[in-house]
């Protein structure tokens, strides 16, 4: 049996140029999509310590998320979802202000959470569907981030005094909500599609695995600062004071962080 | 000794001397002006301004002449050359003293001389510290060159020779980069045979010359001075990393020998020669904030290090591709210099390699980069559950061309992704991982053993 298989990958092997699903063979790589200084949608190519910004593909962006195969972005008054060529898949208007986004970890199923109207609305198979999320707003409460452990269920993580807590809800009308607090996570905090999470103490990034060790990235960084998901494996921290970006590399044992560039053409 | 003649004198005729008189006008009234005449008493400073009248009391045209000879004293509004018959000429004569004394000159109008006398009112002299020379009104103390951002300062002295005592009311200084005075408050009185002192100071901002005045009641002095731009100290270009590597991310500051006494700019500018063939340029070079390629460098004033597009350090990218990276710093009044960085080729270099199990295929996919762009053969190992290579796992590929058709047109530089499907037949089950090696000019490259997945 091995043998058969052997001989079949030698007479059916087939190193590209030829084209798989429409994607060359051999290509600038591609690290996601970033908001650049401008407010503007980019695709970001190159590696580690690399970095090639593509041309703007969306602008006016209040927030946005890659995947790695789906993108979802926010501006003041719709949802749109995007293909990894930047290409809009679907929009539908919804209420101003800014989202937090959550994949599954396949990439290809998400969730919105409209902070100003306290929404979700979900996105599979292709089209956006609100949900109902029983979330009661409290005026303590700071939404932080937004959650998607399973196929059932959404985590808002919220900062409630000072601590952050992973509340749970069931996506459909059978399950409980849960809520736990995530002892020693400080804000800003993004929850990735694999379930690490990445936040930032005084003076460095941290990334908690699932198994809840901890990967520590000293950096000196912006004095206020949000944290995006560009890819499967890096996270975009954006300076809400001013233009720098950075990349967080959020794969186990390649953890660093870069400088975006942020230049213009002299 | 002021001179002035009017007219040209040689050629006034004899006869006509005796139809002109001179008169002097006091408000409405003309007086005849005898062979003296006092305009009075004025401050150092200030002018006494006289008119005249010359009178032809004839009846033909008399060429006027009229000239004067004496300090302090000068002819300001000029007289007609004729005089019309039974009509007049006017001008007027200034005096305006410079020290305190007596002055005198002799005011000449077509022969006939008149005394002119006038007095400076008594006041303080104005000396210079280790000077006995009093400064005449309007005259330019220097101040030398001075360093910018450096002082000189100069001390002044007011003197009163005077039998009574005397006050200067105001005393000022104007004019940018001086300042002062200090050491004397205004009003001050100065008793007979007494000396104040003050002083004024220069502290220039720019290497340019510099001119502002001393103003002493109503006498005013001019000062001067040259600011001379001191050369900034030297600068030098540092790196963060003096390791040359592709996809690095590297820093510069830009410490300086000494602290600066002055303000510089200049500039930083990047420069990329590929040492690849019919590579041109790799765009992942740049600075990564500002500019791409061209930084703005400040020095201020005291500091130790200069700032690089407003930073204290400027990060950059070395991008994928075996070359030199120059970096030109230029500052004002300095030679240029340089700082290369050198990115040597080095074998491919792998960033990520996943490998995944599909319906009739197998999926490895990979990126990094090849700085050499020279990227040629690959060889794909394929090995079992048991990670023991399969007998027939072993597939080597050329790739040359399809790199070569890649890198020619990518503006990613050196850098790729690379997909490359095994379509199978039958169950791949049993094989449980893949190892790829990559080779190029500079050498060969195997990934790690990558797992494959469902």
């Amino acid at each position: 049996m091995k043998s058969v298989i052997a001989r079949t990958w030698i007479a059916a092997f087939l190193l590209l140029p030829a084209f798989v699903s429409g994607q060359p063979a051999i290509a600038p790589p591609q690290l996601g999509f970033v908001e650049d200084g401008a407010r503007a949608l980019r695709p970001v190519y190159g590696l580690a310590g690399n970095f090639i910004l593509g041309p703007s593909v969306a602008a006016k962006i209040v927030s946005q998320a890659f995947s790695g195969s789906l993108g979802l972005l926010k501006t003041n008054s719709s949802l749109a979802a995007f293909d990894s060529q930047g290409k809009l898949l679907a929009s539908m208007d919804v209420a101003p202000g800014p989202a937090f986004f959550a994949f599954s970890p396949s990439g290809t199923t998400a969730l919105a959470y409209i902070t100003s109207s306290n929404s979700l609305v979900e996105w599979r198979g292709g089209a956006f569907a609100p949900l109902l999320i029983h979330y009661e707003e409290r005026s303590a409460d700071a939404v932080l981030a937004l959650a998607f452990p399973n196929p059932f269920e959404v985590s808002l993580l919220i900062q409630r005094r000072d601590t952050i807590w992973e509340l749970s809800f069931p996506l459909g009308s059978v399950g409980t909500a849960s809520q736990k607090a995530l002892i020693g996570v400080h804000a800003p905090v993004l929850a990735l599609s694999s379930g690490d999470l990445v936040y930032s103490p005084a003076g460095g990034i941290v990334v908690r695995r699932t198994d809840a060790s901890e990967v520590r990235i000293s950096a000196s960084l912006p004095a206020s600062f949000s944290l995006r998901q560009m890819n499967q494996d890096w996270v975009q921290l954006t300076d809400l004071n001013g233009r720098a970006r950075f990349a967080i590399h959020a794969k186990t044992g390649r953890e660093g962080i870069y400088q975006l560039p942020s230049s213009n053409p002299e | 000794m002021i001179t002035r003649t009017i007219l040209f004198a040689s050629l006034l005729p004899l006869s006509a001397v005796a139809q002109l008189q001179v008169f002097v006008l006091n408000g409405t009234s003309q007086t005849a002006v005898g062979s003296s005449l006092s305009v009075g008493t004025v401050a150092i400073g200030d002018t006494i301004e006289t008119q005249f009248r010359v009178r032809n009391s004839g009846n033909v045209d008399v060429p006027l002449v009229v000239s004067l000879s004496g300090a302090g004293f000068a002819i300001q509004c000029t007289p007609s050359p004729y005089v019309p018959p039974n009509a007049e000429s006017a001008f007027c004569v200034d005096f305006t003293p410079t020290v305190q004394a007596s002055y005198s000159a002799i005011l000449e109008v077509n022969g006939n001389n008149i005394s002119l006398l006038g007095k400076a009112a008594a006041e303080p002299s104005v000396t210079l510290s280790g000077s006995t020379t009093p400064l005449l009104y309007g005259a330019t103390v220097g101040f030398g060159s001075v360093a910018v951002g450096a002082s000189q300062q100069q001390t002044f002295l007011l003197s009163n020779s005077n039998n009574d005592t005397l006050t200067v009311n105001s005393l000022t200084v104007s004019g940018d980069g001086f300042s002062g005075p200090t050491g004397l408050t205004t009003p001050v009185q100065i008793g007979r045979g007494q000396s104040v002192s003050f002083q004024v100071k220069f502290t220039p901002q720019s290497g340019t010359a510099f001119q502002g005045t001393l103003t002493v009641d109503n006498r005013v002095f001019i000062l001067t001075g040259q600011g001379l731009a001191a050369p900034l100290p030297a600068a030098t270009i540092v790196f963060a990393s003096t390791v040359g590597a592709s996809a690095q991310q590297n820093s510069i500051t830009i410490p300086l020998a000494s602290a600066s006494q002055v303000n510089g700019t200049g500039t930083l500018a990047m420069a990329f020669h590929p040492s690849v063939a019919s590579v041109t340029d790799d765009p992942a070079i740049q600075f990564l904030s500002g500019p791409l390629r061209k930084a703005t460098v400040s020095i201020a004033a005291g500091a130790t290090s200069a700032t690089i597009g407003g930073q204290s350090s400027m990060a950059f990218q070395t991008g994928t591709t075996a070359g030199t990276i120059t970096f030109t710093l230029t500052l004002e009044n300095n030679a240029p210099q340089q700082s290369s960085l050198t990115i040597p080729p080095s074998p491919i270099i792998l960033a990520t390699a996943t490998a995944v199990r599909e319906l009739g295929s197998l999926n490895v996919a990979f990126s990094g980069f090849d700085n050499t762009y020279t990227a040629s053969q690959l060889v794909f190992t394929f090995y079992d559950l048991k990670d023991k290579a399969l007998s027939q796992g072993v597939i080597d590929v050329d790739a040359a061309s399809e790199f070569r058709q890649y890198f020619s047109t990518t503006q990613a530089g050196g850098a790729f992704a690379l997909l490359a499907k095994f379509p199978a037949s039958g169950s791949t089950a049993q094989i449980g991982s893949v190892t790829t090696q990559m080779t190029n000019s500079a050498g060969s490259t195997t990934a790690q053993k990558i797992s494959i997945k469902n």
